[in-house]
């Protein structure tokens, strides 16, 4: 499918700023018409040219690489591949590249050319497919805390020691406990884009992915739940701990984490990618496209590191030689 | 415009470093006066034509003329050495028998001597130490003891803690003889002046110049390559619902107790103490308005 623009047939795409369908051609908004094309040759041919796409195996939005329109493909947003939700995007490419700007401008060892305009021109938004899981428990802690209190009298210094018995219960309910289902994005990565902001979740449309790639998910909800779950019960046991205070220790006796209802959902969420290569290394940056966190580390130029840090060995050295040699004369 | 990222290096290079530049052609531009304008190592000559030479003022006759000679001749070499003034009284006088009396008489008996005497290195009442040591004894105790009495520079280069290693020298020196005691304390307050003179001019340890600076650039260098992907900005709360676990059972039930106790020991009070009086006097003006340092030692 491909969104058209009904003044003047250009690709209408979803505007991050505007927050509404706009042609970037006649700069008409909200003037648009959903085309379904299809060719006979499969996706890997641009109904709108004719040209060849390069087609992944979960793609299911992408960028005709020759007419430059906004393809989004039906059968991979659909039926099974329908995601419930999304997030779309808040964040414009012009917004993302000023954050990047701003957080490594200060990294003096960064290449020049790093945040120049034409490399961060190739910034791509992509929505990234997740599974969220809602889960419903029960956790229960029971432990031997104890309450330690000093003090001197005569010659002698009293240790008086407590023991209680610590029973902490707890129905948790976890909502949209997110993980992705991308094998194309690092694991450790997603992780630290989080948190997205669930109050901006919108139910899915296709038109909110015309000018963005997509994924579906990679995997059934079931492969990845570990992750999730493991993410679930490490809260539940801070939660259960935080909720104990005033012991000098605390000893474990038992510790339970019930899943009492669990469900999952599919759904999209926002990230502009960034993939700088410097000396034939790929160093990927992502920015969430909703509220604009950055993840990525940014390549360092040895040429930079030894000429900066030696300019600055040789300029002090400079200056306390001078210094030393006043001191001599005096 | 096409970017041209070597000229931009460049640019960003001379950016940054431009403090760093200035600061080094200042230093080098005051290196270069300072050499143009020395004169080569000019000794530094006593200034003070007022106060007498004598150095040697032993009233109380416990120096032989040998001994008083040897004194005034070593003097005269620690003063070219050390810069400062050193004068040697010994005195026979009543001080008082309690410390605070003591203490006060020897301090005003020191310091108005050197204040009238106008002694000092430098300039009258100048750099300068004097040692005063009372030898008064009678059948009512011993009110013997020494006073340091400093001026000028040597005000503030002999501190407490130099004082006692005067002291230490002369009781050292003392266990021969009262001249061997004073040869002693002469020497380390010449040592401690010279020492304490050179001070505020002493250049740094060459190799200084080039470790300071490489430990520097090897921290800037490690600290600016340091850089973390980014930062876990969720906590246990924020995909519970309404951020607020329902709590059902909270219980804290008492168990038991128990009661254990352990005796404090206490130090003991050991060793003998010094005799008192004297000490670190501080800083203090004379009866002339002349500012003094020192310190006694009684014994």
């Amino acid at each position: 499918m491909i969104f058209k623009c009904k003044n003047c047939g250009g690709n209408a795409i979803y505007s991050p700023e505007k927050k509404k369908m706009i042609c970037p051609f006649c700069d008409s908004e909200e003037s648009y018409e959903r085309k379904d094309k299809e060719t006979s040759y499969g996706l890997e041919v641009c109904p709108e040219c004719g040209g060849t796409i390069p087609v992944e195996d979960y793609d299911s939005a992408t960028r005709c690489p020759y007419c430059d329109n906004y393809l989004i493909f039906n059968p991979r947003v659909e039926g099974e591949y329908l995601p419930k939700f999304l997030i779309p995007f808040e964040l414009g490419k012009e917004h993302c590249k000023e954050l990047i700007r701003n957080k490594f401008k200060k990294f003096t060892f960064a290449p020049m050319d790093f945040l120049s305009e034409a490399r961060l021109d190739s910034m791509q938004g992509v929505y990234v497919p997740f599974w969220f899981y809602d889960y419903r428990t029960n956790a229960l802690y029971e432990g031997e805390g104890t309450k330690v209190r000093s003090w001197t009298s005569g010659n002698y210094r009293y240790t008086e020691t407590s023991y209680y018995a610590v029973v902490r219960e707890m129905d948790i309910s976890f909502e949209k406990m997110p993980a992705d289902a991308s094998i194309k994005m690092p694991d450790q990565i997603m992780d630290l884009m989080e948190p997205y902001d669930y109050g901006k979740l919108v139910p899915f449309e296709p038109k909110y992915l015309s000018g963005f790639y997509s994924e579906y998910y990679n995997m059934p909800s079931e492969e990845i739940e570990g992750r999730a779950r493991a993410k679930m019960e490490g809260d539940a046991e801070h939660i259960l701990r935080g909720s104990i205070s005033g012991y000098s220790s605390l000893i474990r006796n038992s510790q339970s984490i019930r899943v009492l209802e669990r469900h999952a959902d599919y759904g999209l969420m926002p990230v502009w990618k960034y993939i700088y290569q410097y000396k034939n290394v790929d160093y990927p940056f992502y920015v969430n496209g909703e509220t604009g966190k950055i993840i990525g580390t940014a390549p360092l130029s040895k040429a930079k590191v030894l000429g900066y840090s030696a300019t600055l060995f040789a300029v002090l050295t400079g200056i306390m030689a001078a210094f030393n040699g006043i001191l001599s004369l005096l | 415009m096409e970017f041209n990222a070597k000229k931009e290096e460049r640019k960003a290079y001379f950016r940054y470093f431009r403090v760093w530049f200035i600061l080094f052609a200042i230093a080098a531009v005051a290196f270069l006066v300072v050499l143009a304008t020395h004169k080569g190592n000019v000794e530094i000559t006593r200034q003070n034509t007022v106060a007498p030479s004598q150095r040697v003022y032993d009233y109380a006759e416990v120096l032989s003329n040998e001994e008083e000679n040897a004194l005034t001749k070593l003097i005269a070499e620690c003063e070219r050495r050390a810069k400062c003034d050193i004068i040697l009284v010994t005195i026979n006088e009543k001080m008082g028998k309690d410390d605070r009396t003591w203490t006060y008489n020897m301090v005003n008996r020191a310091d108005d001597f050197y204040d009238e005497n106008q002694f000092g290195y430098n300039e009258p009442f100048g750099d300068g130490a004097l040692f005063l040591d009372n030898w008064y004894k009678d059948e009512e105790g011993s009110q013997q003891g020494a006073w340091l009495s400093t001026s000028g520079k040597m005000e503030w280069i002999i501190g407490e803690s130099e004082e006692n290693t005067v002291w230490e020298a002369f009781d050292e020196g003392l266990q021969d003889s009262a001249a061997k005691g004073y040869e002693k304390a002469i020497r380390q307050i010449a040592r401690l002046g010279e020492r304490g003179m050179k001070k505020e001019l002493e250049p740094f340890p060459w190799y200084v110049v080039w470790v300071l600076p490489l430990i520097v650039s090897l921290i800037y260098a490690l600290v600016n390559m340091k850089q973390a992907p980014g930062v876990d900005t969720t906590d246990s709360l924020t995909y519970v619902a309404g951020r607020k676990p329902h709590l059902i059972r909270r219980e804290d039930q008492f168990l038991r107790k128990s009661v254990s106790k352990v005796k404090i020991e206490t130090e003991s009070s050991s060793g003998g103490s010094r005799s008192s009086g004297g000490g670190s006097y501080g800083h203090h003006t004379s009866s002339s308005g002349h500012s003094h340092g020192g310190g006694g030692h009684r014994r």
